[in-house]
């Protein structure tokens, strides 16, 4: 390796991201180049600096100037106010309550009531055969994978496909015994 | 209803439905508000306040104006959460609204030389003040060497080029994974490693003389 690779994979080396193959040749680079080597302590130490820098907070009055604000919220300029202070207040669940129940009981009382019912019309059945099973061998995918030159699909796809034809080797085999 | 939201925290920590908001995943807390759990927006506030004033405060450098704009990322949350969509990841919606209000202010500070000149000063102060808040176990010098590299380790980030800080502190402040950094910068991958590489080293240059 050399340095200006070495240069070029540190992102993924300080993050851990690179393959065990890479990883190892950038340690071994590291410890053969001085320069790449206070390249790399420079990068880390600077980092863990700054991954120990004091986290900020916000100051004590936060939540309550955030109160203020949002009471500042117009109901036109805010619609996830508006619609759950209008779901949430218990005057309108009442109402809402009220005006189900009052629903109820006049809909079992018109379900009482003699009604003159016209005879029900089912539409008719149309029956139809069941839509036979495609052949494994000739999918789309498979012709498509050995136009492409792609020995492995064919193989795995026909893998995935096994059971099917477990099944139909052993129907064949019952029908050549009688 | 934002009456509700906020007072309903003046409730006991331990009560029961605090304790299962925050035994939830941020996709199940923004259910229950859509479906009426007030209390589920003081959850979201209390998960994302810090972390988005550190992402903010360490993108523009004004602690002040940090906490303003992560109260302008709530409210834009309140208005549009009902707009959110729930098959995405709500900490990626939430960091995309802080950077974008993050990038209008550093826009708006470049376009008006006064608030660029106030906020210099404001630091200034800010270095005036006594140590009040740190440590008083440690010795003086230690909480000297502490504060000097601290505010060294700001000032070698506020250096970088905007483009550059932001990708930069989201990964290794705020610990965003790469993918997550294009989605909240509206950028590609590719842009998003070739920028962090590049504020790495430059951070990397500025403060080395520093830690030698």
């Amino acid at each position: 390796m050399d340095c200006r690779t070495f240069r070029e994979h540190h992102g993924a080396f300080l993050d851990d991201t690179l393959p065990g193959v890479d990883d190892a040749a950038m340690e071994r680079h590291r410890a053969e180049c001085a320069e790449c080597a206070a390249f790399d302590v420079r990068m880390r130490r600077g980092l863990l600096v700054l991954h120990n820098l004091p986290r900020v907070h916000c100051s004590a009055g936060f939540n309550e100037r955030l109160l203020a604000r949002l009471q500042d919220l117009s109901p036109d300029r805010a619609p996830v106010h508006t619609v759950l202070g209008g779901s949430r207040t218990p005057g309108m669940f009442s109402f809402l309550a009220v005006a189900a129940a009052v629903l109820a009981v006049t809909a079992g009382a018109y379900s009482l009531l003699p009604v003159e019912r016209a005879p029900v019309m089912l539409p008719p059945v149309i029956a139809s055969q069941p839509a036979p099973l495609p052949d494994p061998f000739s999918s789309p995918a498979i012709v498509a994978s050995a136009f492409a030159g792609a020995p492995v699909w064919p193989a795995m796809l026909l893998a995935d496909e096994m059971p099917m034809h477990v099944a139909e080797v052993g129907f064949q085999l019952t029908g050549y015994v009688r | 209803m934002a009456d509700i939201a906020l007072k309903k925290s003046a409730n006991p920590a331990g009560s029961p439905v605090r304790e299962q908001l925050r035994a939830l995943d941020d996709a199940a807390v923004v259910t229950a508000f859509l479906e009426g759990e007030e209390r589920a927006f003081q959850e979201l506030v209390d998960r994302y306040q810090t972390r988005l004033l550190n992402f903010i405060y360490r993108t523009i450098g004004d602690r002040e104006k940090g906490e303003d704009l992560v109260q302008e990322v709530f409210i834009r949350v309140y208005r549009h959460l009902h707009r959110f969509d729930r098959s995405k990841k709500f900490s990626t919606w939430i960091y995309t609204i802080a950077s974008n209000l993050a990038k209008n202010e550093l826009r708006n500070r470049s376009r008006n030389p006064l608030v660029l000149f106030q906020t210099i000063r404001k630091n200034w102060a800010d270095d005036d003040r006594p140590l009040q808040f740190e440590d008083s176990s440690m010795r003086p010098d230690d909480l000297f060497r502490k504060r000097h590299l601290r505010e060294l380790v700001e000032s070698s980030v506020a250096q970088l080029p905007e483009h550059h800080r932001e990708v930069f502190v989201l990964r290794e402040i705020e610990g965003k994974s790469y993918e997550e950094i294009a989605e909240i910068t509206d950028t590609n991958l590719g842009t998003v490693k070739s920028r962090l590489n590049r504020a790495r080293s430059s951070f990397a240059e500025i403060i080395a003389p520093a830690l030698d």
